[in-house]
Parts: C-alpha cells; structure tokens; sequence
C-alpha cells in the first residue's frame, strides 16, 4: 500500500455505494466501487446492512480486508484510514420550514434548510393563504424530521410570530422516525424566545441568531450549522442503522446535496470561479451554485428523467419538447414513450430516437429546474432601496435576481441522462440548451456521481478532496463562448474566432448567427481563445467588444454558440423541429453521433 | 393470478353510520357507511375583545374548555366588572375548538342539522327600509358562499346585515336572502361482492370476498363497477367508435391492444362505467379527461376509469389476463384506477368475482422477477419499445455490455421473438408468467 485509504460511502435513497481511495503524495487513486440497495425501509430498517453488503463486495472485488468477524466494518485498523458517509436514504433529512412572510423571512429560511440539504415538506408562513386550522390540519399530516423556524426581524414583529409557534404547537407534529420530540431551530426574531419558555409546547427547541435580523440582511449560516448538528445528533441518532455508523465514521455523515455543496464551494475556492452543478435524476432536479463564496441550492421535486417524466411534459408543455425532436416523431408517439418512461423508470432507449426524447426532456427539465433555482437566488426581497420612499408595493418586493448565467464560470452536469450520455457532446448539448450559459463558461461532467464523496472527504483533508474532484471525479469537457446578448440576422456573419493552443495550428473561424461551432482542443491543453467583437453582441464586456480568454480543453472542445440568449425560436412548431434539427446536426458534426 | 380470498377495509374518512350488519351479504352497490359532513369552517369568537380585556386573561375568562358541546346562546366566558356581568354567548351549536389565550379568541367548530331549514334573511327589516330601496344595498350573489358573520348588505349609513349562518346563498328574492348550510353527503359502498365480517364502528366495516386480481399499470378515475361486456373479438385488436353500443351504458368494456380517441369519447358520453385495455395513447386520455396528467401521485380525475393493462401506445393485452377478464362476460366486477407511481406505489385493478368451483389459492402471489426468472429458456416480455409486448424466448446471455443503437451501452438478452432474434437491454424486460 502506497498511500492512506479512505472508504467513503454514499448512502443513497435506493442505492449504497462505497468506494475505496488511496490517497498518496503522487496521486489519488480510486482502487474500486461496489453497490448494494440501501436497507434502511423494512424488512432491513438497517442501513448498516446495505453499507456492510457494498464493503463487503469491494473486499472481494479487490482482495482487502474492510470487514471482520463480527461483521462490522473495520476501523482503526491498517487496512483503512477512514470511513465516511453521506446520506440520503429514507427521503434524506425532511424539513417543514415556517417564517412569517411568504416572500421574506420564510423565503430566506427555505434557503438556510435547502443549503443545509434539506428536503422539503412544506414552507409556510402567515400570508400563505391557509386558514389557521387548515395549518394545523396540514402540519399535522407532516411527519417532519426537524422544524425551521423564523419570522421578526430584530425589534420587529412579535405577536404574529407567537401565534406561529402557538400553531405549531397545537399541531404537534410527530415525527416519522421514532416517538421523541420533533427539534426545533428557532432563527426569528430573539424578543420571542421567552414566549417559548412560557408555554408547554412539544419541541426540543434550539434559538439560534436570527436568519433575518434586519430587512436588508440575511445570516444564513448559524441557522445551517444548527440544521447540521441536530440532523447529526437527533435525526440521524434516531433513523434506524445510523447511530452504529455514526460511531465509526471519521467526519460526521453529511446529507448529501450538502456534501455536493462542500464539494462545489471547494471548486469555487481554489479556482477563485462561481460554479454551477445540476443533479438530474427520475424523479428529482437538483440546482447547486456558488457565487461569491455563497452556496444555493434547490431541489425541483417534481422535475426528473422517470418518475417526473410527465410532470416536466405537463410543466413544459409537450410543443416545448417536440421542438426538440426530428418531425418523424409526432405527439402521439412521444407522449406514449415519456408516459412509459414514466411507468417503467429503469428501462433503456434503444432507438436514436428513443434517445432523443429522452434528451429533449431532459433540457425541458433543466431549463425549468434552472427557472426555479434563480426565483429563489433573488435579491433580498423586502429590502427597500434608497431613496424610494414613493416607489409602489411591486418596487418594494421586487425581484432583483442575485446573479445570472453570465456569472457563472463553470457548469458541471450530473445525474443519469447527462453522465451516461452515449457521447460526451450529447452531454454538452443538454447542459448548454438546458441551462444556456453566457460569456465563457467551463464545462465539466461528473460521470461517477463522486461529488458527494469528495464533498465529505474536504471534512477530512481539503487538498486531497480537491485532487479526487479534479483527477478522478470530473471529467472536463472543454469550454463554451456565448454572447450574453445581442441578435443577428440569419446567416449573419458574428465573429471570428481564433483557437491558438500552446501546441499545435492554431484553428480561425467565422461563425454566423444561429449557428454552433466546435473548435477541437483536448483536454488539459490550454490556448489563447480570441472571438472577435461585433455591434450587435456583448460577451459581457460591452457591444462592439471582443473576448479573449485562456482557454482549457476537454472531450469535446470549445463550444461556440452563435443562436442568442435567449434562443431564438422560429414561430411555428414544425420550423422550430427544423431549427433545432440544424443545430444538432452541427453539434454532432462527425454524422455517425446521434 | 390466482383466484383468492381477501379482505377489504371500507370506511369513511370521518365518523358517519354504518348501513351494513355483521354475517351481512354485499354486493359492489350496497352501501357500507355514509355521512352528511358540513364543511364549513370553525367560527373564530373574539371573546376578550368583546369584554374589552386583554388577550392573556382568556382562561381565566372561559367558562367552557376544548372539546365541549355548546348550544346556539350558551355562556362561552365571562366576567364581572364592578358587580356587573358581561358574557359572551355562542352564536351557534358546536363544538369548542380552540381556546386561544395568545389572541383572545374561541374557535367554534359549527354542527348543523342536515334537514335544517333555509335562513331567510328580511334585508328591509334590518335596514328599516322599503324592499325596493333595501334590495339595492344588497352585496352579495345567489350561488356565493358567505361565512357567518359576512357583510350581507351594507346601507349609506354604513348600517351593516351580516349572515347569521355560514353557506350558500341559495336565492335573492327582492330583499330576502335565503341561506342553506351545505352538506356534503359521503358514501362508501363495498366496491366487491361479499360477506361483513367486522363492523368498524361508526366508519364502516370489513369485507371479505373471494377475487381474481388483475393488476394493471396505469389507471385513470377511481373506484367502480359494472357488468362486463367483452368488446373484442381478441387481445390484439383495437376497440373503435362503432364498436360502442347504447347498451353499454354502466357496463366495464373490455378492449384489446388499443382504445381509439374517438371511442373513448363516446363511452364517456354514452356513460360507460369504465374501459380496461393492453394499450391507449396518453394523448387520448389526455384529451378526455381535460389536462395534462401528471400520475406521480394520485389525482382526482373526472372522466370515467379507464385501466391500461400494459403501456401507453398499442399493445397487445397479455393473454392470460384477456382471457381470465373476457370469462367473466356477463358478470359483476370491480376496477379502480387509482395510480400512484412514487413511493408507496399503487397501481391499477380488476377485480373479478370468482365463483364457487373455481376455488382459491392460499399460496403467496409471487413477486417481481428474481434472478431465476431470467435464464436460458424462459419465456419474458419486453417493455419498452421498439419491440412493447413482444413475447420471447432467451436464447442466450451475453456477458459483455453491448453498444445499442442508441449508443447505450449495457447488458442485454438475446430473445427470440415471433419477428426475429433481438438484443433487448435487461433493464427492458419482464418475466412473463402464466
């Protein structure tokens, strides 16, 4: 053995799976991964035993001992350093958020539980339209794993924040793991507290500083480190299986969307970029991004590749997927194929074309799931600005978004359609159609779902985490360049663009509007990208302005992309099915891709 | 599938009467348990405002705790001020809710009389004004909703006449309001034909009867039944327009491998019970039942239930399930189309009545498809297209992943099917069991 081994497992809602590294001053290396179903429902109600049956397979496969007599995972021993976890079995941690106002404090809470990787079961707040006992009634059919609760800034609402909690405690809501009480993180308003202390209410309650302590501020960090410590030592204590791997892990079990986070933050820290991630699976979408250090997520919960299929048809509306597809395939046909993706989650396309529904669906669901992600990463809502006294109520609680594609660096794709994608264009076609990135954006696919592992590892030791994210687990795709805005005309000449690699002829090209180009560049190789400026375009340093940039390159290449943010789409559905056709033509370039 | 004994749990979601005796025989349309619920909410009574005292002093105050029975003007709290006693009453029969010392409040939850009589509410008299000036004060609508205490009519003075009862306003006739508590009446009925075996007092009972369950896997509408009328000559053909009769009427239809669009709406319209088929286009269903579906979790859809056996598209109905449905011509079964496809999956039913000498199993229904079921030589079922519900043979087990033409690269069997020899990815096959 060269180096130090660490297993670290992910404990999925269907699936565990364990990987073993080793960690040497040369390289990481990933020596094996092996899966076993997660077995935390009945008859197991132990996740301990899917854990124990995944080392177990990857002590076959590679001939080391992970496992002893007792059957217990080894610690403490030579064979590992470490053990580590993250989890999202039994529907992962399960949240009921409450503020006060829907599109304030409730709205920054729903934050702090969604970064925290909550799942969420509901989010109310006073202005929600529900009639208290209707409140009650719906609380009381929660069975929620912890309580957010916040609601006053400091000095402010009092009153209506104690008939909040007054609610929640006639509820009394039970939780579904055992019989103890249901904690409760109070993060509103401090001048309730003694409210707490003067009725019998059902909680285990921890105040922690306000999330909102005044209109213009947010603190979501005291309220996130609460969610971790009392998912780690209440929640996770009482799901069945965990206590006895809490014991014998190295770092706490993180939930899993906030092990993707920590994996993310890493990224975004040591390249100094903003970082943009998608976890697309069958029944959900998950969006992560960090910008300016801070990391968001949300979860589209009825947005996914299988058991979502037809929620994301009835979302998107079915012409919004068709345009996506060759004319052969009419409506009848594609909606018969997604129902019955829908009904049988687990089956394959065999046919192009079944592929490519798939795929259009796909770029349905992330561009509705990336609609979703910014609606909730706005600007401080209720923030009034200066000097707007006489602004009306719409000014007041506007929606001032907090960033843009043009301000993400880099996009890196997950999840099942888009890291098993046949070829690794199909990859980028999804993630850029799908999320339409602006300026210059990296592109990365995560092809081995090895984020939540790296994530959890950074608990451990951050440089090495950062070695596994960047030589096992990403794959680089190269780059794509987009005006941020602006419009040509059809077959209007927009830029040249110049390839200049350290090694090799450099590659010049004319690029028209509406049309796609892809520059080889392989990966790791770096070179000068210059595109030239135009009137009409801005690539987010002004019109008239051209873009250079040091470029790396990936399995596809540099990716120019010449339709427009938006997309400019023909009017009718039938030249929308040609438009689209084009463009996939030009990305697949070769002829023998789908 | 094989014939068996179960039981049924047919109750109320709410406490009712129960309209069936233990030992009793039932058939789908017997009524097992109704209930007439007022679906209005509680009345919210600002006690301490009306006294003039500060919320906290709530309990002291209330004379009566949650949970009790209160008659219309019954004392609900009171105090006395100066040997002077001030009450509230209650403005209605009920039950108390909520006592609320945060906010002052009593919450009454209202209990009416299903008979009751309509509120007829003299708008003139309150406002002490001729009908045809009063009328004109009026500002609600006939078919609106009022909760006690809404602003019926308000005059120049700001004189106020609120509703005395929550409801629907069932008529405005010149001045007069008339105002109907709404009752909604809830029935369960047995759904299958068979014998009480326990009363689940005051919600329903327990059923048990002998049933061939026919599972299907996708549904739409709820529960229902029907006398069975086999509308195909057989499993493969398609159920057209022409083949929908006036007699249908509140009969099950049984189809083929397909529903045509144009015969589901006209057995919608002609008030066919429900349609069981291999296959129907989602677009079809989509149109008779007015919106997009989005089946991940149930949905209460109003169009009539309609039970797909294998897939969206045209599909061949298993034949064992055709036949064992198509033996059952004539008779009284039951389908639901309940669907739910996230965690807690339901999925669609038939339920055929099983006769005296066919017997019943007692032996476990076997489960989804283990390892054994795929092996050289067994018969499977392919699930996905281009080849949906294609019969086959597996012919062989290739270690290897291979390269599909969707560039998917994965395990598969080679299965031998009535069209050829194909590589069918493993995740896209079924065990087929007779």
């Amino acid at each position: 053995m060269n180096g130090k081994r660490y297993l670290i497992a992910d404990i999925g809602s269907t699936t565990t799976k364990a990987l073993l590294f080793e960690i040497s001053e040369e390289k990481v290396t990933l020596l094996g991964g092996a899966d076993a179903p997660t077995t935390v429902e009945a008859p197991y109600n132990d996740v301990k035993l899917g854990l124990f049956q995944a080392v177990s397979r990857l002590e076959k496969q590679l001939q080391i001992p992970l496992t002893d007599e007792k059957h217990f995972l080894q610690t403490n021993t030579h064979a590992i350093e470490g053990l580590l976890a993250t989890s999202s079995a039994g529907g992962g941690l399960q949240m009921l958020v409450v503020g006060l106002v829907k599109t304030m404090t409730a709205e920054s809470a729903e934050r702090a539980a969604l970064g925290a990787g909550a799942v969420l079961l509901d989010v109310m707040a006073q202005d929600d339209g529900l009639e208290m006992y209707e409140r009650v009634a719906r609380i009381r059919e929660l069975r929620p794993d912890m309580i957010l609760m916040a609601g006053g800034i400091e000095g402010g609402a009092l009153l209506e924040v104690a008939v909040m909690v007054d609610i929640l405690t006639k509820a009394d809501p039970k939780s579904r793991l055992g019989d103890h009480k249901v904690p409760l993180i109070y993060a509103g308003n401090s001048d309730v507290r003694p409210y707490f202390e003067s009725i019998q209410h059902p909680f285990e309650v921890q105040f922690v500083n306000n999330l909102r302590p005044t209109m213009d501020k947010e603190d979501l960090n005291p309220a996130r480190l609460a969610i971790q410590e009392v998912f780690l030592h209440h929640v996770m204590t009482q799901a069945p299986g965990y206590a006895e791997v809490s014991k014998r892990v190295t770092a706490p079990i993180l939930p899993t969307p906030l092990a993707v986070g920590k994996a993310l933050q890493l990224l975004a820290k040591e390249y100094g970029h903003n970082v943009m991630s998608m976890d697309i699976g069958g029944a959900t979408t998950d969006v992560f991004s960090v910008f300016k250090g801070t990391f968001y997520r949300t979860v589209s919960a009825n947005l996914g590749m299988s058991y979502s299929a037809m929620h994301v048809l009835a979302e998107a509306g079915i012409d919004n997927i068709l345009r996506w597809l060759p004319e052969e395939l009419s409506e009848e046909i594609v909606r018969d194929w997604l129902h019955n993706k829908m009904l049988r989650p687990t089956t394959l396309p065999v046919t192009p074309e079944a592929l490519q529904v798939e795929q259009a669906l796909a770029r349905e669901a992330l561009r509705l799931s990336l609609k979703q992600h910014f609606n909730l990463t706005v600007a401080l809502r209720g923030n009034k600005r200066e000097g707007d006294a006489t602004k009306s109520s719409e000014e007041f609680f506007g929606t001032e978004v907090l960033f843009g594609m043009k301000d993400i660096d880099w996009l890196i794709g997950s999840g099942g359609v888009v890291s098993h994608a046949p070829h690794p264009v199909q990859a980028a076609m999804m993630m850029i159609d799908g999320f339409l990135p602006q300026g210059y954006t990296k592109l990365s696919l995560d092809r081995s779902f090895m984020l939540p592992h790296a994530g959890v590892f950074s608990q451990v030791d951050e440089k090495n985490a950062l070695r596994i994210l960047e030589d096992l687990c990403l794959m680089p795709l190269g780059g794509v360049v987009s005006p941020i805005s602006g419009y040509g005309m059809n077959n209007e000449k927009m830029a040249r663009v110049t390839l200049e690699p350290k090694k090799g002829a450099s590659i010049t090209r004319d690029v028209r509007f509406n049309e796609i180009a892809i520059l080889p560049l392989a990966a790791n190789e770096e070179a000068e990208l210059t595109v030239s400026g135009h009137w009409k375009l801005n690539y987010g340093n002004g019109f008239w302005k051209s873009l250079s940039k040091t470029v790396t390159g990936g399995e596809v290449g540099i990716l120019v992309d010449m339709r427009g943010r938006e997309l400019r789409w023909e009017k009718k559905l039938s030249q929308q099915r040609k438009q689209s056709q084009a463009w996939l033509a030009q990305w697949m370039q070769g002829g023998d891709r789908v | 599938m094989m014939p068996r004994r179960e039981t049924f749990k047919r109750v109320l979601p709410d406490v009712g009467q129960v309209m069936v005796e233990k030992g009793q025989l039932v058939f789908p349309y017997t009524i097992v348990a109704e209930t007439k619920l007022q679906p209005v909410e509680p009345v919210i009574i600002p006690v301490t405002e009306q006294l003039g005292l500060p919320p906290h002093m709530m309990n002291q105050m209330a004379i009566v705790k949650v949970g009790d029975l209160v008659e219309t003007g019954q004392v609900l709290a009171g105090v006395i001020i100066e040997g002077l006693e001030y009450e509230v009453h209650s403005p209605a029969k009920g039950k108390i809710e909520d006592i609320s010392p945060l906010l002052g409040t009593i919450a009454l939850r209202l209990e009416g009389d299903p008979d009751e009589p309509v509120r007829v509410v003299n708008v003139a008299a309150e406002l002490e004004m001729p009908e045809l000036m009063a009328k004109r004060f009026i500002e609600v609508r006939q078919g609106a909703m009022v909760k006690m205490g809404d602003t019926l009519a308000k005059d120049d003075e700001e004189k106020k006449v609120f509703a005395p009862i929550a409801g629907l306003i069932t008529e405005i006739k010149g001045a007069t309001i008339s105002i109907k508590r709404p009752f909604v009446l809830r029935q369960v009925f047995a759904y299958v034909s068979g014998f009480v075996t326990e009363i689940v007092p005051d919600l329903g009972a327990m059923i048990e009867s002998d049933v061939l369950r026919v599972p299907g896997v996708y549904g739409v509408g709820g529960e229902t039944w029907g006398v069975l009328r086999v509308a195909v000559a057989n499993e493969t053909e398609t159920l057209k327009a022409e083949g929908i009769l006036e007699s249908d009427k509140d009969k099950i239809l049984l189809a083929g491998a397909m529903v045509e669009g144009a015969a589901l709406q006209k057995a919608q319209k002609m008030g066919v019970k429900a349609i069981i088929s291999g296959g129907m286009h989602n677009k079809d269903v989509t149109q008779l039942c007015g919106h997009e579906i989005k089946p991940g979790t149930p949905e209460n859809v109003l169009c009539m239930t309609l039970i797909v056996t294998e897939g969206m598209g045209r599909i061949p109905m298993n034949i064992q399930a055709f036949q064992a449905i198509a033996q059952k011509e004539g008779k009284l079964i039951s389908v639901n189309g309940l669907t739910q496809i996230r965690a807690g999956v339901i999925r669609p039913e038939v339920l055929l009545p099983v006769e005296d000498d066919e017997g019943i199993s007692t032996t476990e229904e076997a489960t989804a498809g283990s390892l054994e079921d795929f092996v050289v030589g067994n018969t499977v079922r392919i699930v996905r297209e281009p080849w949906f519900g294609e019969v086959g043979s597996i012919e062989s087990i290739p270690l290897n992943e291979i390269v599909l033409p969707s560039g998917v690269k994965t395990l598969v069997y080679e299965i031998k099917t009535a069209s050829g020899t194909v590589l069918v990815p493993r995740a896209n096959v079924e065990p087929y069991r007779s």
